[in-house]
């Protein structure tokens, strides 16, 4: 339990540091936690699970993932996420808001990090080949050793630099395992173009809007998804809204009329026809289903 | 620095529940929820086998515990019985995929039980115990013509909201095409593009299937399936337990892991086990 109380001290010393690890083996402890963390539960900050040993799921979004040695997950603000109860599971939780990373990254240097987490674009979990695994591994104990042991006025700007060489290690195996590449023709674009339906899909859901909005032609905004994601700008759109309807339904009590709302339907039976379309089921089938 | 207050709390929170202390105060909104999920509760009773931790053996009713396996006794003094006779090191289980479907979990199951084992098992809870236990267990082999073994393949569960409609797709191939012997169906469950096969002696795709088919066939041997008993699900994983006979026509149970991908069968694993005479069971519940 020494670990646990160092977190409570640092938590308490630095309450700005905006950084944190937690050892999942210790989350793991008792037997009959009364809990949140297995409760799906939306992340404000960035998470990199490190699986060491045992295996077990673990839940982001509306995707159970199996966890083994050498998993390694990425979990981005917005999305929701819940814990597998396991004895069995030895690893590292590490918890930074954007604040502690990007902030001090230069503009171009923190999009290649913030991709690490991009969902849209690659799938939350990465299975490390031993070699890959090794590597990450001792940077993770270079990590935990400035956090829990040394843990003086440098530690943290330490941190935060073997933080950016995890990211970007990650980022490298990540991309390499499935053939991506950041310097890839319409990438930026389809980046700019995310994250621009990401906030307002409430509000626009024409390809039309969004065209204007970034000032190209509905044309090569459908070139630009289809080069990325195998889809047309209209699906991209949609697969954001529905995403976000899942979570809203998932992760709130809002009853489904408010949902409708918030996601920019003024009438509740075109958000069930909507809805039904994309999922082929209704918006309460699926929120009883998870 | 709203983020800092909210990485705080969430901290904060996750520590003081560590700490153990009951935390009645605690700000959830939602009711605390202290038991285990029945998943969790069978992933720990499987990993007990290596770890030799009794706790999970309380997840089991001490009062009703059916057994079907039908080597093993009835009750948890049937299960006592076997795990009292583990050879030296003890059993293994390296639990490679866990389900949940109501009040069932069903697992798929590396297991070191007399030997390198692939297994099946179907838990059935009642009041958050365990009170039922099915399963079929076979040697593990070495890998199939398309290279794939009886536990690798994938292991991610999503879709959950088509497990209803998943259990139907497969409900349907196995009375329609395996019951049924419709084979012109085939292709309206199985996908033709896509079907990854970890039957030991199979290979992918439905030319594997019809290959396998015509080689039983010549061989004058059989695989026929003749009830189908009972079909589970979590999202693109499906179970189904049917009853038949296999090779020279031994009486046999077949238990079958579908995975789908838009409604379509694309991944499938099996343990097939034959059924032994009535005069060998240890208790009288029946495989099924």
């Amino acid at each position: 339990m020494e670990n646990i109380k160092q977190i409570k001290f640092q938590n308490k010393k630095k309450p700005t540091a905006q950084f944190d690890i937690l050892k999942l083996e210790n989350l793991f402890k008792r037997k009959d936690l009364d809990h949140s963390i297995e409760e799906f539960h939306k992340v404000n900050f960035f998470a990199i699970i490190l699986i060491e040993n045992g295996t077990g799921y673990h839940t982001i979004d509306f995707t159970e993932y199996k966890c083994s040695k050498g998993t390694i997950l990425t979990i981005r603000k917005d999305q929701i996420h819940k814990f597998f109860r396991s004895d069995s599971i030895n690893g590292s939780l590490f918890l930074f808001t954007d604040e502690f990373l990007v902030s001090y990254l230069e503009k171009s240097e923190n999009l290649r990090v913030i991709q690490l987490f991009n969902d849209l674009l690659s799938s939350p979990k990465l299975q490390l080949y031993p070699n890959d695994f090794l590597e990450i591994q001792q940077i993770k104990q270079r990590i935990e050793s400035e956090f829990f042991e040394k843990n003086d006025s440098y530690s943290m700007h330490i941190i935060r630099s073997e933080l950016h060489i995890l990211t970007t290690k990650l980022l490298r195996i990540k991309l390499n395992h499935q053939n991506l590449d950041l310097e890839r023709k319409y990438l930026k674009e389809f980046i700019e173009f995310q994250n621009l339906v990401e906030s307002n899909v409430h509000i626009y859901t024409k390809v039309k809007e969004y065209a204007n909005k970034l000032g190209v032609s509905t044309k090569t905004l459908n070139t630009i998804t289809k080069e990325i994601v195998n889809k047309s700008a209209k699906e991209f759109i949609d697969d954001i809204a529905v995403r976000q309807i899942k979570r809203l339904l998932i992760n709130t009590e809002l009853s489904i009329k408010e949902i409708a709302y918030k996601s920019g339907f003024e009438e509740t039976t075109n958000f069930y026809k909507y809805f039904k379309r994309h999922t082929k089921s209704t918006p309460e089938q699926f929120r009883l289903a998870y | 620095m709203a983020k800092g207050i909210t990485i705080l709390g969430i901290l904060v929170l996750a520590i003081t529940i560590i700490s153990c202390n009951s935390t009645k105060h605690s700000q959830s909104k939602k009711e605390v929820k202290m038991e285990l999920s029945n998943k969790e509760k069978v992933v720990a009773l499987l990993n007990s086998f290596n770890t030799g931790d009794q706790t999970p053996i309380s997840y089991i009713n001490a009062e009703k515990y059916i057994q079907h396996n039908l080597a093993v006794g009835d009750g948890l003094a049937g299960f006592g019985e076997v795990m009292k006779n583990a050879p030296e090191g003890g059993f293994k289980a390296n639990v490679v995929r866990a389900f949940e479907d109501g009040n069932y979990v069903f697992t798929h199951t590396e297991y070191d039980f007399f030997g390198p084992k692939a297994g099946f098992d179907v838990f059935r809870f009642e009041d958050g115990k365990i009170v039922e236990h099915w399963d079929n267990l076979i040697e593990v082999q070495k890998p199939n013509p398309s290279g794939r073994t009886q536990f690798d393949g994938a292991t991610d569960i999503t879709d959950k909201e088509k497990t209803e409609s998943n259990k139907k797709v497969v409900t349907d191939f196995i009375e329609k095409v395996l019951l049924g012997h419709e084979m012109d169906k085939l292709t309206t469950y199985i996908n033709p593009e896509k079907y990854l096969q970890h039957n030991p002696a199979v290979a992918d795709g439905l030319d594997g299937f019809g290959e396998a088919m015509k080689y039983f066939a010549e061989n004058g041997l059989v695989m026929e399936y003749t009830k189908l008993h009972k079909v589970l699900g979590e999202g693109n994983f499906v179970l189904s337990m049917s009853e038949g006979k296999f090779g020279k026509g031994e009486h046999t149970a077949f238990y079958d892991l579908f995975r789908l991908e838009d409604g379509k069968i694309v991944e499938h694993w099996d343990v097939i086990q034959a059924i032994p005479p009535q005069s060998e069971w240890k208790n009288t519940n029946g495989k099924f």
